[in-house]
Formats: C-alpha cells, sequence, structure tokens
C-alpha cells in the first residue's frame, strides 16, 4: 500500500515547485486579488534560494540535534549515565513550557541577527524529542533479550549496536519525525530575527503593510510543512 | 523477604541508599554555585548603546548576606537531596538559591551605579544566567519523580523575586527601570496577552468539548476532527497567522459592519483564532483519550445498571479520565500563552509587542522585558495545572 501514498507526494511536491517557480511569473494573478497593494509580487529574493535556506538551516539543525540526542540518549540508559536522567527530564519539562520564540529573541542580542539565534533554538528543541524517543526506545528493550546477548558472548557495543538500537529503531524514527517537523515550522519563526527562509517574506510583507507577500509566504511555509510531515510519515512509517 | 547478606552494606551504619536523582541534584547545584564567581554577576554598559562588560561584585553589608543565601541555597539542594524525603526541601532551597542570587545582583547593580556615569546601565552577566538556568533543572530534577514541573521552586522563586522587586531592590538593574519607564505599556501587553491565550482557550474549549464528546461515539468524525486538529499542528504558527489575515481583511471589506466587531485582516480577532486552532489537538486528544480510560466492561457493567448515557458520562468516564483530560488542557494553556507572543506579528497585542520591539531596536532590556513575563506565565500556568492535575487526576483514579 505505498504506491499511492508515494504517488500523492510526488504530486504534491511537484505542485509545491511548481508553485514557486510561478509565483513570481504572475503579477496579474497577485494584482486581481491584491488591487490595493502596489507591488504585490515578491521579487526580493528567489523563492528557491528562501526554500533553499529554509532547508539547510531546518535540515542541518536537524541533523546536529539527532547527534546531540541519540548521544545524550544513549548515554543516560547506561552505567553512570544513568543517574543523570533526571536532568534529561527537567530540561525536557522545562522547554515544553518555554515558547521557542522566547528562545530566539532571548539569544538575539547574545549572538546578533540572522541564522544563529534560531539554529540555536532549533537545535535545543528538536535533540529534545530525539533523546526522550532514544531513551523511551531503549527501555523497551526486554531484560531477556539482554539477557540472551550477553550469553551468546556479545560486548556491551554490540549490544547496542546490533541489538538495542534495531529494536528500539521505530520509536526513535517517531521521535525523528517529530524533530525534523518541528524544525521545518520553527525555521519560519526565526523570520523574526533575521534568518532568511520562507517566512522571510511574511515578516517583511507585516513590517509594510503588504498583505500579498504575507499571503504568499505563508502558502509556501505552510505547504513544505505539511509536505514534509506527510514524507516523513510516508519514509518512515512504523512496521506494522 | 531479608536481604542476602552478600549485599549487605559492610561498613558504618546502614543509611537509606540517596535517591537517583542525588547526583544530578550535586552536580548542577555545584555548577550552579560556581558560575557566577567565573562568568561575572553584573555587567555594566557605559550607555544604552555602547555593549556591556562584567564588573566585580561590590562586597557590601547587603550583598554579602544575598551571596551567603545563595552559596546555603546551593549547599542545601546538595545536602538535601542525598535523602529521598528530603528532595522536595531541595526543591525549596532551589528557591532560596535563587532570591539570592537575585538580591545580589540587584543590590551590587544599585551599588555599581552609585559610582558610574549617569548614563550608565547594568544588568545580569552570563554567570547569573547559566545559574538561573542550572538551578531551575536542579530543582526539576528534584522533581523528576513526580512529572518534574517543580512547581514549589517556581512559586517559591515568583513570590521572592516580586518581594525583591516591591522592596525595590531590583531597582538598579536596566531591565527594571525599563519596565518602570514603560509600566502602563507593560500592563496594557500583560492584560492584552492573557486575554488572548484566555480568549483563545475559551474558544477552543467551545469548539472540542461538543466535537469531542460526539466524536466518542462516531468513528468517522473523530477522523475529521483529529485530521484536522492535526492539520493545523504541523502549519507553522506565522503562516496560518499570514493565511488568516487576508481572508479577513476582504470579509471585513466586503461587509464593513464585520469590522466594527473587531473582525479584520489584523488585530486581536485573527491572532485568537489562530491561537484557538493549534489549541484544537491537545484539547480533543487529551479529552478523547481521557473518557475512554473508563474500561469498557465497567461502562457495560453501568448500562446493564440501567445508567443513561449522561450518567455514564458524569459519574464514571469523567472522573476516572478527568486527570488525562486536565493533561491535554495544561498543554493547551501552555501552548496557548507561548503562542499569543506571534499575535503581536499582525497587531494582536500582548507581550509579543515588547518583545518585537525590542528584536527591531536590537534592544535587550525590552527583548527581556516581554520575554520574562511570558516565561514566568507559561511556567506558572504548566506549574498550577500540574498541581491541579495531580490531586485531582488522582483522587479521580481507583486504587491509588
Amino acid at each position: 500500500m505505498r504506491r499511492p501514498g508515494l504517488a500523492g507526494l510526488g504530486v504534491n511536491l511537484a505542485g509545491f515547485l511548481l508553485a514557486l517557480w510561478a509565483a513570481p511569473r504572475l503579477p496579474g494573478l497577485w494584482r486581481a486579488l491584491f488591487p490595493e497593494i502596489a507591488r504585490p509580487v515578491w521579487e526580493s529574493q528567489g523563492w528557491f534560494a528562501l526554500l533553499f535556506e529554509h532547508l539547510l538551516l531546518a535540515l542541518g539543525a536537524a541533523a546536529l540535534a539527532t547527534l546531540i540526542g541519540l548521544g545524550a540518549g544513549i548515554a543516560c540508559t547506561r552505567g553512570a549515565g544513568r543517574r543523570l536522567r533526571p536532568v534529561f527530564d527537567a530540561a525536557f519539562a522545562l522547554a515544553q513550557a518555554i515558547p521557542p520564540v522566547a528562545v530566539i529573541a532571548l539569544a538575539l542580542p547574545l549572538l546578533g541577527f540572522g541564522a544563529a539565534p534560531t539554529l540555536l533554538a532549533l537545535v535545543l528543541y528538536s535533540a529534545l524529542p530525539v533523546m526522550r524517543s532514544t531513551v523511551t526506545g531503549l527501555d523497551a528493550v526486554p531484560a531477556t533479550v539482554l539477557d540472551a546477548a550477553r550469553g551468546l558472548g556479545m560486548g556491551s557495543g554490540r549490544i547496542l549496536a546490533r541489538v538495542e538500537l534495531p529494536l528500539a529503531l521505530p520509536v526513535i524514527q517517531a521521535g525523528l519525525r517529530v524533530a525534523v517537523v518541528l524544525a521545518i515550522a520553527t525555521t519560519a519563526v526565526g523570520a523574526v530575527a533575521g534568518a532568511q527562509c520562507l517566512g522571510t517574506p511574511i515578516v517583511t510583507g507585516l513590517a509594510n503593510g503588504n498583505t500579498a507577500w504575507v499571503l504568499q509566504g505563508a502558502v509556501f511555509t505552510a505547504w513544505l510543512a505539511l509536505i514534509a510531515d506527510q514524507a516523513l510519515r510516508l519514509g518512515l512509517a512504523p512496521p506494522r | 523477604m531479608p536481604r542476602p547478606l552478600a549485599l549487605a552494606v559492610p561498613e558504618g551504619r546502614a543509611r537509606p541508599a540517596p535517591p537517583r536523582e542525588a547526583l544530578a541534584v550535586a552536580i548542577l547545584a555545584a555548577l550552579a554555585a560556581l558560575c557566577p564567581f567565573l562568568l561575572g554577576w553584573i555587567s555594566l554598559a557605559p550607555n544604552r548603546l555602547l555593549s556591556p562588560r562584567p564588573v566585580a561584585l561590590p562586597m557590601q553589608a547587603g550583598t554579602g548576606i544575598a551571596v551567603a543565601c545563595f552559596l546555603t541555597g546551593c549547599l542545601g539542594m546538595v545536602l538535601l537531596s542525598r535523602r529521598g524525603r528530603g528532595l522536595p526541601w531541595a526543591e525549596l532551597s532551589a528557591a532560596l538559591a535563587f532570591a539570592g542570587l537575585l538580591g545580589a545582583i540587584g543590590l551590587g547593580a544599585g551599588a555599581v551605579l552609585g559610582e558610574a556615569p549617569r548614563m550608565a546601565r547594568a544588568m545580569p552577566a552570563a554567570g547569573f544566567w547559566l545559574a538561573v538556568l542550572l538551578l531551575a533543572l536542579g530543582a526539576g530534577s528534584c522533581a523528576a519523580g513526580r512529572g518534574a514541573t517543580p512547581s514549589r521552586f517556581l512559586a517559591l522563586a515568583v513570590v521572592g523575586g516580586g518581594l525583591l522587586l516591591a522592596l525595590g531592590l531590583l531597582d538598579g538593574l536596566s531591565v527594571v527601570r525599563e519596565g518602570q519607564a514603560r509600566g502602563e505599556e507593560l500592563r496594557t501587553a500583560l492584560v492584552g496577552h492573557l486575554a488572548l491565550a484566555g480568549g483563545a482557550l475559551g474558544l477552543a474549549l467551545l469548539v472540542a468539548l461538543p466535537l469531542g464528546l460526539l466524536a466518542l461515539r462516531q468513528p468517522r468524525l473523530e477522523m475529521a476532527l483529529m485530521t484536522l486538529a492535526n492539520g493545523f499542528q504541523v502549519v507553522p504558527s506565522i503562516a496560518l497567522f499570514g493565511l488568516l489575515m487576508a481572508p479577513l481583511a476582504s470579509l471585513a471589506t466586503t461587509w464593513p459592519a464585520l469590522r466594527s466587531w473587531g473582525i479584520g485582516g489584523i488585530g486581536a480577532a485573527p491572532a485568537t483564532l489562530g491561537i484557538a486552532a493549534y489549541l484544537l489537538l491537545p484539547l480533543a486528544s487529551g479529552l478523547l483519550a481521557g473518557l475512554r480510560v473508563a474500561p469498557p466492561a465497567l461502562v457495560d457493567a453501568a448500562r446493564g445498571q440501567g445508567m443513561t448515557p449522561w450518567q455514564i458520562l458524569l459519574r464514571l468516564r469523567l472522573p476516572l479520565g478527568l486527570g488525562v483530560i486536565l493533561g491535554g488542557l495544561r498543554l493547551a494553556a501552555v501552548q496557548a500563552v507561548g503562542l499569543a507572543t506571534l499575535a503581536a506579528l499582525i497587531g494582536g497585542g500582548g507581550l509579543g509587542r515588547l518583545v518585537f520591539q525590542g528584536i527591531g531596536q536590537l534592544a535587550a532590556d525590552l527583548i527581556l522585558l516581554g520575554v520574562m513575563p511570558v516565561v514566568a506565565l507559561s511556567l506558572l500556568v504548566d506549574a498550577g495545572l500540574a498541581a491541579l492535575q495531580a490531586r485531582l487526576g488522582a483522587a479521580g483514579s481507583p486504587g491509588r
């Protein structure tokens, strides 16, 4: 049953790219929709450049967050690291109560305008779901399986690589999906701190009272997020 | 069952083993105690434009007492967390450390400014911020066993901070001065923020409650509701606000009467609508999961006894699932407070106005003035509802 989903995703993606290509080439459409706005077409940057920057920032942060989250998750399920687990639980609870935009705003005076504050917030917020799912997945590996692996003479490193991580993979993948969708969505908020992304036309449009730019940026940002969600649902579908 | 002799600790008196949180709390408290000494307590900027530099904390009677409070609090965290029963007290000790730290930089800032030029501004240095973060994490670690929301620490820290502020001990800090200069604006923003978050929560409840109750019996409605709620969650908030703007603006141009109700492209109405859309998922999924906590066999038995569907709902499903339902409400309320910050982007007011104004001017004090109440509000809402959840949820479930 994977084919129809894949085809749907392909159509969606093709439509998205076509719309990105067409947006600056249809001044008539935007003039008709927004007759009162003098320059309704977004021409400051190319849409593909913005898309590239958006994906670079979001996926780069997600990759970094995956490394951190996986490492922390593995570390706090074994040996002495087990005793540091309350810290990670507390960090998770704290981050849930503090909105990402607050972190971006707080980091701004320290790191300056641009992508840096957004990257910080992205890594912080994406690492936590990965870590939590890693811990949950590793915790769920039955003790009997571990005993059997030890009985076969496997070392702890090999047990981790060959037994624990493969068994925990579905849960970890669910965490990864949350992290990537979160990263793509949060990147858009980074536009308020000067990060170049698909959110940039929204923020610029809001500042200049140009509803047309806001609408274009909003449509493409939302569309990208939905495509990412769809793709990850397909690619990381849990085995049934 | 008696413990095997081989496992008994051979030396000294028998002591209860320290709880699993002890090491984490001890490390965090020790780091927190070191931070201000290594990275500085306060920074001084010659004026608003030049960047701040760390300065030494002036030692006087007041700052001395405050620093002593801070160190005592950190030490208390280490010692009290050695026993499982001491963990709540270790959390309170973290609050004492926080109050001492705040008092130290407040008094220190006042003293430093006394000798500095008139335009100088004093602000907390990196050491202070890191120590606050570590204290919060330490308090959270103490509370890790019960959901990791250190409600005791938060309540006491907010009360202590408010007291220090009311006594005028923090007047030297630049962010407090900024707040005093913008008192009226800050108050309006706070009220607006609460109205936005509360209004959105109310609106989302109005939609989610009846639909959730109906969806309990109609799987197709449940699927539609959940698909819609999940879809909203995927769309970035800033894009949803943008998407709402254009249609609402054109509605208002077509029927000018709507404008008198506050409906238009910009303002509080689209913001409230946008925030409410995000709250659907936590509210609806919490409600549905909560109503399904009651085991089907129990529901069947109640039906067999002749209870009406309403009676089953009110006497069985609701009391049993209250904890889960409140969990959804808690998540939604916290999200509402955070999302209301973005409302300022589309002219919805709230504390985000100060934040975005501060971002525009790259004025750290103004950003802080807006962000700190947002963070405090969401932490308080989270802690308050977590406490309510613990009390009511535990009372409702049997056998606990």
